[in-house]
């Protein structure tokens, strides 16, 4: 199946991708970075999050919503965001290529 | 509150950011800001948050230009920038040679600057290199710097002194010493001075790269050697040379040579610059003298050391000056302390005449150039803004129709900033290629190899377009803001701006112009009259029509014995040649010096501390110089060596010797070397150039010297210069055969003069220059208010002279405020530079007139074809247009 150009996906937004996926309704700039960091031990800026999150929605595979505050925002608010359907597919497309691949490794089987 | 994020990185983030993304990420990071100061503290939070804004700090959270800006309009910009330049063709052109040049002139600058501080540095350790000099005091009062050392000081130091690491002693040739270096295999040989003695240690200090073989091999051997690049071709034709001999004889040695390292060639930017390097240890073996004293005694050896990490050089130099003051013991009046140079230093702050290279530059120069370059670059930069001013005006109609059809003020600006960008971008490109063209001329004025190699290196490619863009955007400004802020109606009422106030900044700026401008003609002018005026004075003897031909060297090692004999021979057959008058041998020619400097005193008298200049020569010196005594009978063929001397006007009255007849015959000591008898007083001579003043010489007879002067009285030169050369090659055949004139040789002293006026040449051409664009743009800016004017004066009868006479008139008497203003900084000016020479011009009334003058003509073609192209003007085309 043959994919636009410029709508492939990184693994960094692949990985902010399934982190959005996981944290359900919950997912914005600090949630998504404190995840990554308890998931993969990787400690990302705030601003690379963000600069993922924009490209994320201009490619269609999130869609943003504004949401509530919290004390420790000082009174602003969340942007929160959401997998759309080309999200899910793009997430599905990718594992299943990964994993047809890995299983033709030879000496490997799947466990 | 102390735990709040501070408060300057908050509002920057508020500054930059994209409104709509702002929220978000403020929100984003104060919660992060909360979480890490319950983790770590207030102060590892508000740091971190300094790093996190600074994090966001990128383009795509930048705020949106609140102007529509879709690449159309950009391209529109561009469009319209590109058909305001090719429709004011003489204008576009004139703008951007202005800038153009003074880019041109920046760059090359630039480039100069950065090849002048580089030297020395491409040495791995350069910053820790350091040379030892030692300051000589008489009575508590600095007298001299010497660079040089004694062979004992380099060891001494490195055993005792722990912080220094590796020494390396450098005993070039002495002045003059020269020796013949030949390859026997095919009997190639030449005249070398370019050889340095140096200890193994020179390539762990100094790093070199090898053609072939390496820092270890090379010099181990007492009678290896090492050539350059250069040299290995000179002698072999190619540079695989390993384990080929050289033979070297003069000077103290003689002996044969195995190549043991050919080395690249070295760049231009060191002060260090040889051809052959040979094992220090030979010349200590085979020189006697300089282990006397424990060789503490001879001051040939030039030492550097680098220092250990983290070492102190205040500390080292006292330690050197301990180990020194044991060893040096002058007597109790003198005393002598020892210094350091840093060896990226040397280039700048080692301007003495014994040093390994003739370092003439110093910072002072460097920053006078930099500073020069940055004013040319901002009158470039005036000028532009006000011919871009003038020129803007003339599309008065174009912005009110902009402006009625709606366009926003910061849309105008756009696209005159647009202009102003282009118009620079073009004349950046076009200074690059002149740069290119006057690098060659540069180079030449300067004496260097520069290559404009900056332009290969990226960070000045982005500095170079960086300035460039902020430049555009600065002097962009002015004309745009001008453009953009007026009324509509007031352009259709046809008087769209007041143009009284910033015109007489624009009259300052033209005559400081002018004013430089005739400086710079005068100074220019006085250099090259005081450079005729120092060739053209008489020397006291003359130089015209005679050979200098470099004594033997070879046959000296051969036999002392042969050699009177041989220079005799020599002598003869040339004086029996029709075409030669005369010929003499002596210890150093016109322009080169003395052999030595020393005190002369009566037997009876105490030393003064007036030196003299002694040069050894033989009988027929004063025959051959042309020189007249006005006492006594001067030298005679039979006289023994160092039994008589002549000495001249300034002598006899130094050394208190009475009158001039009085002083023949009389007993005079030269101190530290003999008793000689005053054979003839000659007149007071230049012997050097006339940098010098006035000194006491003494020429002492001596049987056989270095240098034979011919003197030539013949038609045919070709055919004397031949017989010169057959016959130095059939009396001295193992001697290599070099000539030349002396009026020459003597002329290269006032090299740096010469330079200096190229120098001055060049800036006043670029002034000038500048000048005449800054007076173009004006007289052109107030005519083009003047136009209905000139039409209605020619329709009421005016002639176009009428008219001329009445546009330029100004203008003169500005020139005239410039000239008076030009008058005391040329005083001043000449008066410092004339200081410097001890025989100079007495300036004249010539030296303001004659620059007034060439100013004037400038600036009566300059004006007079802007104001005729106006005068000239049909008045019904510039009337029609009410």
């Amino acid at each position: 199946m043959g994919r636009a150009k410029g709508v492939n996906i990184g693994e960094f937004e692949e990985l902010v991708l399934l982190i959005i996926g996981i944290l359900d309704d919950q997912a914005y700039g600090v949630s998504i970075r404190n995840a990554i960091l308890q998931e993969t031990k990787r400690n990302v800026n705030i601003s690379a999050v963000h600069e993922v999150l924009k490209r994320l929605e201009r490619k269609g595979f999130v869609e943003s919503k504004i949401g509530g505050t919290t004390e420790a925002r000082g009174g602003r608010r969340k942007k929160l965001f959401f997998m759309t359907t080309e999200g899910k597919q793009v997430l599905e497309h990718t594992t299943a290529l990964r994993n047809s691949l890995y299983v033709r490794i030879p000496g490997f089987s799947l466990p | 509150m102390k735990n709040r994020p501070p408060h300057w990185p908050d509002r920057f983030l508020e500054w930059f950011c994209d409104p709509e993304l702002f929220e978000y990420i403020q929100g984003d990071i104060y919660e992060i800001f909360e979480e890490r100061l319950q983790r770590k503290g207030s102060r590892y939070a508000k740091l971190a948050f300094c790093w996190d804004v600074f994090r966001f700090f990128r383009p795509s959270n930048f705020r949106k230009p609140t102007y529509n800006s879709n690449p159309n309009m950009t391209r529109h910009n561009f469009k319209i920038a590109g058909r305001a330049l090719l429709k004011h063709k003489t204008y576009s052109f004139i703008n951007m040679l202005g800038l153009s040049i003074g880019m041109a002139i920046c760059l090359l600058l630039f480039q100069y600057i950065q090849f002048e501080l580089s030297f020395d540095k491409f040495h791995q350790e350069a910053n820790n290199i350091y040379r030892v000099k030692f300051d000589d005091y008489q009575n508590d009062v600095f007298f001299s710097s010497q660079v040089t050392s004694p062979l004992g000081l380099g060891p001494a130091i490195d055993e005792a002194i722990p912080e220094i690491k590796e020494v390396v002693r450098i005993r070039p040739m002495l002045n003059d010493e020269g020796v013949v270096i030949s390859n026997m295999e095919n009997a190639q040989s030449f005249l070398e001075f370019g050889l340095y003695y140096v200890d193994y240690s020179f390539f762990q200090l100094f790093d070199y790269q090898f053609i072939e073989g390496s820092s270890q091999s090379a010099l181990k051997d007492l009678h290896s050697i090492v050539l350059t690049k250069e040299s290995a071709i000179k002698y072999f034709g190619n540079t695989d040379v390993l384990g080929r001999t050289l033979s070297i004889k003069g000077g103290q040695l003689t002996a044969e040579f195995t190549v043991s390292g050919v080395l690249e060639s070295l760049p231009p930017n060191t002060h260090l610059q040889f051809d052959f390097l040979l094992p220090a240890e030979f010349i200590i073996k085979h020189y006697g003298p300089y282990k006397r004293g424990n060789g503490w005694d001879w001051f040939n050896f030039y030492t550097y050391f680098s220092l250990t990490e983290g070492a102190e050089p205040a500390s080292v130099i006292d330690k050197i000056d301990r180990i020194a003051a044991n060893h040096l013991k002058p007597d109790d009046t003198w005393e002598i302390k020892s210094e350091i140079q840093a060896l990226t230093a040397i280039h700048f702050t080692s301007d003495f005449s014994e040093d390994l290279a003739e370092n003439t530059s110093n910072y002072q120069n460097i920053w006078f150039y930099g500073l020069i370059g940055l004013i040319i670059m901002l009158v470039a930069w005036l000028n532009f803004i006000n011919l871009s001013t003038a020129q803007s005006i003339k599309r008065e109609k174009e912005m009110g129709i902009r402006k009625c059809l709606g366009v926003q003020r910061k849309q105008l600006i756009a696209q005159l900033l647009t202009e102003s960008l282009l118009i620079n971008l073009l004349a950046g490109f076009i200074a690059i290629a002149l740069a290119f063209m006057l690098l060659p001329i540069v180079n030449q004025i300067l004496e260097v190899e520069l290559a404009l190699d900056v332009l290969l290196q990226p960070w000045f490619v982005f500095l170079f377009l960086g300035v460039l863009v902020i430049s555009s955007m600065v002097a962009g400004m002015y004309p745009a803001f001008v453009m953009s802020s007026m009324k509509p109606i007031s352009i259709a009422r046809g008087n769209p701006i007041s143009v009284s106030k910033g015109f007489d900044l624009r009259k300052v700026l033209v005559t400081l112009q002018f004013a430089i401008s005739i400086s710079l003609i005068a100074v220019t002018y006085v250099v090259y009259q005081q450079i005729n005026f120092m060739k053209s004075q008489n020397l006291g003897y003359d130089i015209e029509q005679i050979l200098i031909v470099p004594g033997p060297r070879v046959v000296i090692e051969e036999g002392r014995d042969l050699l009177p004999g041989k220079y005799k021979a020599f002598k003869s057959d040339l004086v029996n040649h029709h075409s030669i008058k005369s010929v003499t041998g002596t210890s150093n020619i016109p322009g080169k010096g003395a052999i030595f400097s020393a005190v002369m005193r009566k037997p009876q008298a105490e030393p003064g501390n007036t030196f003299a200049d002694v040069v050894f020569v033989d009988a027929y010196f004063q025959d051959a110089y042309g020189m007249d005594l006005i006492a006594g009978d001067g030298f005679r063929e039979e006289d023994r060596e160092y039994s008589g001397v002549i000495i001249n006007e300034q002598a006899v009255k130094t050394y208190q010797l009475g009158s001039a007849n009085e002083a023949i015959g009389q007993q005079i000591i030269i101190e530290e070397f003999d008793t000689l008898m005053v054979k003839g007083v000659i007149k007071n001579l230049h012997w050097n150039s006339l940098h010098q003043s006035l000194r006491p010489n003494a020429f002492v007879i001596a049987q056989w010297n270095g240098y034979f002067s011919v003197r030539i009285q013949s038609a045919d030169l070709r055919e004397s210069l031949e017989h010169i050369e057959s016959t130095f090659r059939t009396v001295f055949p193992n001697d290599p055969y070099e000539s030349y004139f002396l009026d020459q040789a003597f002329e290269k002293q006032y090299n740096a003069d010469v330079k200096f006026g190229k120098l001055f040449f060049v800036f006043t051409m670029i002034a000038i220059v500048m000048a005449t664009i800054g007076l173009f743009v004006m007289v052109s800016f107030s005519v083009s208010f003047k136009i209905k004017e000139i039409g209605i004066r020619k329709v009421l009868g005016a002639s176009v002279r009428n008219i001329m006479i009445l546009l330029s008139r100004e203008y003169f008497i500005l020139l005239l405020v410039a000239g008076l203003i030009a008058i005391p900084v040329v005083w001043f000016g000449i008066r410092s530079f004339l200081d410097n020479y001890p025989y100079r011009i007495t300036p004249g009334w010539d030296l303001i007139l004659i620059p007034g003058l060439i100013a004037s003509m400038i600036a009566l073609v300059t004006v007079g074809y802007r104001t005729y192209l106006s005068a000239n003007a049909n008045p019904v085309d510039t009337l029609r247009k009410e």
